[in-house]
């Protein structure tokens, strides 16, 4: 039978929280592995392109850390598996709070009982609160056997780092129903973060299609920037705001590690005792790259694989654009087989002829108090129907059955979310990971 | 012909949030009972015959009551506020209302504040007691009044709320009254009295929720002569308990939250149950009650300064909601004590010590003594 | 076909835009360079008919075109608001028509500046061995104007050009000369009782089955008379309740702009209705009275936003034509939006 306890700190009990939360957004599951010294989180996508793992130094994270595994000495380790939601609902936000209210917890004990009937197995949580109220809960959990994703950083010779606070204003910008993020190193001495969704059809569904939006920022505001030029590496977009939305709750900076798209990208940070380490699969352009599964391939594997004609339109756009010659094409990319959806670099010549706007408060944009905003939206008085007696339902009954058109985008992640990305790891490591 | 008669009920309050909060604590129902005597209006729900919940508006709610009993009026009942309403009389204004219209007009007021898009009360504030700043709206603006008049039976009843140059008018249709059977709750025979800040119990069924339980236990103990209160449930992915212990353990890490300034000083001051009767102190009072019912309580425990929690020898639960409401009444000084009660009636014990359920008692929950007399009873409540 | 335009008053055309998308999701925008026109058309419920001058929400503004140098474009109201909004806090920001892979597109360009101490001044736990200098050092970069971040955010927007043709047949609704008009109470005021009624409405339905009559039954009536009263009511199985203000204010006819002048302001409707009801809106008499359903009014008064005066006219058991002028600086009244709202049949 394994031995482990732990004691954690509120602060220690609500950062707990922040994490679950965040491997939420990856996976209704999390996998925990206790050893000697340290306790870490993973969580792996449904898809199998992301993997997170989040460990816990036994000395430094806790205020008292124990643990025997029953086998394996040293190197022994406790495994299992637990619900996201049920451990969520244990350390729900607020455990922490300097004013003592209700809710907070004065300390948070855990314990695991582990028997040979496995349902009678528990992860026990008491949370000690104030006035001698004790809340307990008993947890089931599956056994399971956990892995790891490698990622080899002496290959990723492209690494970036910035404050997550200034990466949180940026992935503000990117509109709520993209999918996919292009991270493109200009040649410009800007890096472009840009968000879109791939292209759904034509005629009057283009008007649904949701923004795309270019954020370009200058590589001199990274903390370090070493990326080769013209790269473009394609990631999730959700993925991306999950690991810096939980990384600026640490108020700490975001490294990125990689070597070329359609290889994993990871990325890195922590702070007193919390080590976060995401590695995601990439697309994006490569010059040796074989017909690439680019940025379709989250949509439609299928439809990735057929040349499309896309590289040529840019072309034409861009020749529309009067005041824009078109970017110089990457040497890397001048083979033809790059494909240049997403090139974030046009964009930045008018900035010179801006003009000063008005500026309304120095919050973060969206300034407009939201509550004063909601209270001008119209009331939603049937949530649960459809868009009953709505003038915008009847407009263009085909074009726009609703707005919230999302259902088309997220329908065909999940239809393929049973694919796994490319193996792009060396086959030796694959086979012994998932 | 209704110029001869004085209207049956004419009320004025110049706070219409009072009334809203009160009658909020029981908003589960589509209908609710409405009782008029000359002590005050006592509205009612009930679900299913397993639960039922009032709230007693006392006429010092009002700025004016005036109660003019129809032709055959006798006695009115006889509300005490620390106790349960006796049957209603017949000869009392008896009648069904809408409860969710009354509850929308009742917020109209203070809408019309071009500053405020809705009224600060209107948010879901736990302590409503700490008015400091939520009050603002209604004791600034005394112009604004709520005058509920019912003029004769069968007449509608009407609501009007008036605030500088608007003046709303609501009529609520009235519908006969459907009697049923009160929930029987013997107060001379009681197995369990505890009391307690609201609060802490709102605290415990909310957390008790994320198991997304069926059925909610109570546990009742002494424990070496100390006072243990325990709630808990289970659901598919776990259980979850949270006990109660009068013994203070001293925080290291912070001063207890009754020290708080921003609390009001109402809460018991140093035991968190500030009462705690067992009839039969050597045994383990155990009792089950459907969770999705105890839940229907939730808002009242959340705006309660205090509840007492009752069971009967029958397993029968009365919660009764101590809740202050800030003036505006009559008596124009300070905070106004109001009442409201829930009655539930307790799930058969199924002699469940099987491995789920025995797993919440565990070993900090003596087992003996439980459940075997509940079980015999209470069959056709479910 | 070329548009491009520097935007000036971002806050404005942000809340313009939330205030249309409420009524659809699409907008007719019509660009010269002389006013810039939007315009909702649902094939049920309120149509708005927008004309903004130039510098209601531009600086600058240049539009070529074939046809006259007008530039028709359907545009998605969501996407735009949506670009719109995170640019409030923008040191500029600029759109143009362009093209992306042979799809016309919006493309909102917008450049903020951000001091590079702002996430400093949380102050982070424990920051690892890479991470920012310390507070004081990024403060005094900023002072000397050398640690501020420039940041170029640009939203593609995806819109469809209309052609000529397209819109030739689209015309303003025409109306009767109304029997009342009235400048209305705050909009807020209206939004927040009148979104109350409907939704008091709708309680009743929740439990009984009649789902189909929804319609009717969140039908709003909406009256004012020629002595300041506003009145909204509304009626169910449950209730019936009303709402009056007293005390508005009934704008005088202006002789130039009324037919036949001062002959014609006096056999205007609504000179007749002066000499019925009364000011304190008790009588039942010298009402205009429209019927109209509830959410899609609270969905009109979702333009209070914009905060501008707004003077209803009723023609009774007709319509309702709602004037929204945008405030603006020099107290002309050059951009207005035009709400039509057709009254139930009685």
């Amino acid at each position: 039978m394994v031995i482990l306890n732990f004691t954690l700190t509120p602060v220690a009990a609500s950062k707990v929280h922040d994490l679950l939360v965040c491997l939420g957004k990856f996976s209704d599951t999390v996998a925990i592995e206790a050893r000697r010294e340290k306790f870490t989180f993973t969580a792996l996508n449904s898809s199998k392109s992301a993997y997170a793992a989040i460990t816990l130094d036994g000395n430094q994270f806790f205020t008292h850390y124990e643990c025997v595994p029953s086998h394996g000495g040293p190197d022994g380790r406790f495994t299992c598996s637990m619900y996201t939601k049920a451990l969520l609902s244990v350390f729900k936000g607020r455990l922490y709070d300097p004013l003592g209210r209700d809710g907070a917890i004065d300390r948070c004990d855990v314990s695991v009982q582990e028997r040979e009937n496995e349902t009678q197995c528990r992860f026990i949580v008491k949370m000690v609160c104030n006035q001698g109220v004790i809340k307990t809960y008993k947890l089931t959990y599956e056994a399971v056997d956990v892995m790891h994703a490698l990622f080899d950083r002496s290959v990723a010779k492209n690494r970036w780092s910035m404050h997550s606070g200034a990466i949180r204003e940026y992935i503000e910008y990117f509109g709520t129903k993209t999918e996919m993020l292009d991270i493109f190193a200009g040649e410009d001495g800007r890096c472009v973060f840009k968000s879109y969704t791939e292209k759904i059809s034509n005629g009057k569904e283009i008007l649904k299609h949701p923004l795309v939006t270019a954020v370009a920022v200058n590589t001199s505001d990274f903390e370090e920037f070493v990326v080769q030029t013209g790269m473009h590496i394609i990631i999730n977009v959700k993925d991306f705001k999950a690991i810096v939305v939980h990384a600026d709750t640490l108020k700490t900076s975001l490294k990125a590690f990689h070597s070329q798209p359609t290889r994993p990208l990871q990325f890195s940070y922590g702070s007193e005792g919390l080590i976060c380490e995401f590695t995601l699969m990439t697309a994006g352009d490569y010059s040796a790259a074989p017909p690439t599964p680019a940025p379709q391939a989250m949509n439609s594997r299928q439809a990735s694989r057929t040349p499309s004609t896309t590289t040529a339109d840019r072309k034409d756009s861009r020749s529309f654009r009067p005041n824009m010659p078109p970017p110089v094409q990457p040497a890397s990319r001048r083979d033809g087989s790059g494909r240049l959806r997403n090139p974030g670099s046009r964009q930045a010549s008018s900035a010179g002829q801006a003009q000063p706007s008005r500026k309304e408060s120095d919050s973060l944009f969206v300034p407009e108090d939201e509550d004063e905003d909601d209270a001008w939206a119209p009331v939603d008085h049937d949530r649960e129907e459809t868009l009953g007696w709505d003038a915008s339902a009847s407009h263009d009954a085909a074009a726009f059955p609703t707005f919230t058109d999302s259902g088309s985008g997220s329908r065909t992640n999940t239809a393929d979310s049973n694919e796994v990305f490319e193996p792009t790891q060396r086959v030796s490591q694959i086979k012994g990971l998932w | 012909m209704e110029d001869e008669e004085p209207p049956v009920l004419t009320a004025v309050s110049s706070s219409a949030r009072q009334l809203y909060l009160l009658l909020r604590c029981i908003a589960f129902s589509n209908k609710a009972h409405v009782q008029i005597s000359d002590l005050g209006l006592k509205l009612a729900v009930d679900e299913a015959s397993a639960m039922e919940a009032s709230a007693f508006l006392d006429k010092s709610l009002f700025t004016t009551y005036t109660f003019n009993a129809p032709a055959q009026s006798q006695n009115p009942p006889h509300p005490d506020s620390d106790d349960d309403l006796d049957p209603p009389s017949a000869t009392t204004p008896t009648f069904q209302i809408s409860l969710p219209a009354l509850l929308e007009t009742l917020q109209i007021f203070g809408l019309t504040d071009p500053s405020t898009s809705k009224p600060p009360w209107a948010r879901d504030a736990p302590y409503p007691t700490s008015t400091t700043f939520t009050g603002n709206n209604i004791l600034g603006g005394m112009n604004n009044l709520c005058r509920i008049i019912y003029d004769i039976p069968g007449a509608p009843l009407s609501v009007t709320l008036t605030e500088a140059s608007i003046r709303t008018q609501c009529d609520l249709t009235t519908y006969e009254a459907e009697y049923t059977d009160e929930i029987p709750f013997d107060r001379q025979a009681l197995a369990l009295k505890v009391i307690m800040r609201g609060s802490w119990l709102h605290d415990a069924v909310q957390e008790l929720s994320s198991t997304t339980p069926e059925k909610l236990t109570m546990y009742a103990k002494t424990v070496r002569g100390k006072p243990f209160f325990a709630l808990s449930s289970s659901g598919t992915l776990g259980s979850a308990r949270v006990e109660f212990n009068n013994q203070p353990r001293p925080s290291a890490y912070r001063t207890p939250a009754s020290t708080n300034l921003a609390d009001p000083p109402a809460q018991p001051p140093t035991n968190l149950l500030e009462t705690f009767q067992l009839s039969d102190p050597d045994t383990v009072l155990r009792s089950s009650y459907k969770f999705s019912l105890i839940q229907r309580a939730a808002r009242a425990m959340s705006v309660a300064t205090k509840v007492s929690i009752r069971a009967d020898t029958q397993g029968v639960l009365s919660l009764q909601f101590m809740i202050e409401v800030e003036g505006g009444g009559s008596s124009g000084g300070g905070g106004k004590i109001s009442f409201v009660d829930f009655r539930f009636v307790p799930l058969v014990e199924e002699d469940d010590d099987e491995d789920e359920a025995g797993d919440d008692v565990d070993e900090t929950i003596m087992r003996h003594g439980s459940g075997s007399d509940e079980a015999s009873e209470d069959d056709d409540m479910l | 076909m070329r548009f491009k335009a520097s935007i000036q008053n971002i806050s404005t055309f942000t809340k313009l835009t939330a205030s249309l998308n409420s009524l659809g999701p699409l907008a007719w925008v019509k660009l010269s360079e002389e006013q810039v026109c939007f315009t909702i058309i649902p094939e049920q419920g309120t149509q708005v008919w927008a004309v903004l001058s130039i510098d209601a929400i531009f600086a600058t503004i240049s539009v070529q075109s074939a046809a006259n140098n007008v530039i028709n474009l359907e545009v998605p109201l969501t996407s735009l608001n949506r670009a719109l909004k995170s640019a409030l806090n923008a040191t500029s920001a600029h759109i143009r028509l362009t093209k992306n892979d042979k799809l016309p597109i919006l493309a909102l360009t917008i450049v903020t500046t951000t001091a590079s101490n702002t996430y400093s001044a949380f102050p982070a736990a424990h920051t690892g061995p890479a991470s920012h200098e310390d507070g004081f050092d990024a403060s005094f970069d900023n002072d000397i104007g050398g640690g501020n971040r420039e940041t170029i955010v640009t939203h593609e927007i995806p819109v469809r050009v209309l052609a000529p043709d397209t819109v030739a047949h689209l015309h303003e609704p025409a109306c009767r000369e109304p029997d009342v008009h009235i400048l209305l109470p705050p909009l807020m005021q209206l939004k927040s009782i009148s979104d109350r009624f409907t939704k008091l409405a709708l309680a009743d339905t929740k439990s009984s089955t009649a789902a189909t009559a929804t319609t009717s039954r969140t039908r709003l009536e909406v009256a004012a008379n020629m002595h300041g009263c506003l009145k909204i009511s509304i009626r169910s199985d449950a209730m019936s309740i009303s709402s009056i203000w007293t005390d508005l204010n009934n704008p005088e006819l202006d002789p130039g702009h009324v037919a036949g002048g001062e002959h014609g302001i006096a056999e205007h409707p609504s000179t007749r209705m002066k000499q019925l009801g009364t000011a304190d809106g008790r009588s039942d008499q010298g009402w205009a009275v429209v019927s109209i359903d509830g959410r899609d009014w609270g969905k009109v008064m979702s333009v209070g936003r914009l905060g501008g005066r707004v003077i209803a006219c009723f023609c009774h058991e007709h319509a309702l034509i709602l004037y929204v002028y945008l405030p603006n600086d020099n107290g002309d009244d050059e951009s207005v939006l035009t709400y039509f709202i057709s009254s139930y049949s009685a």
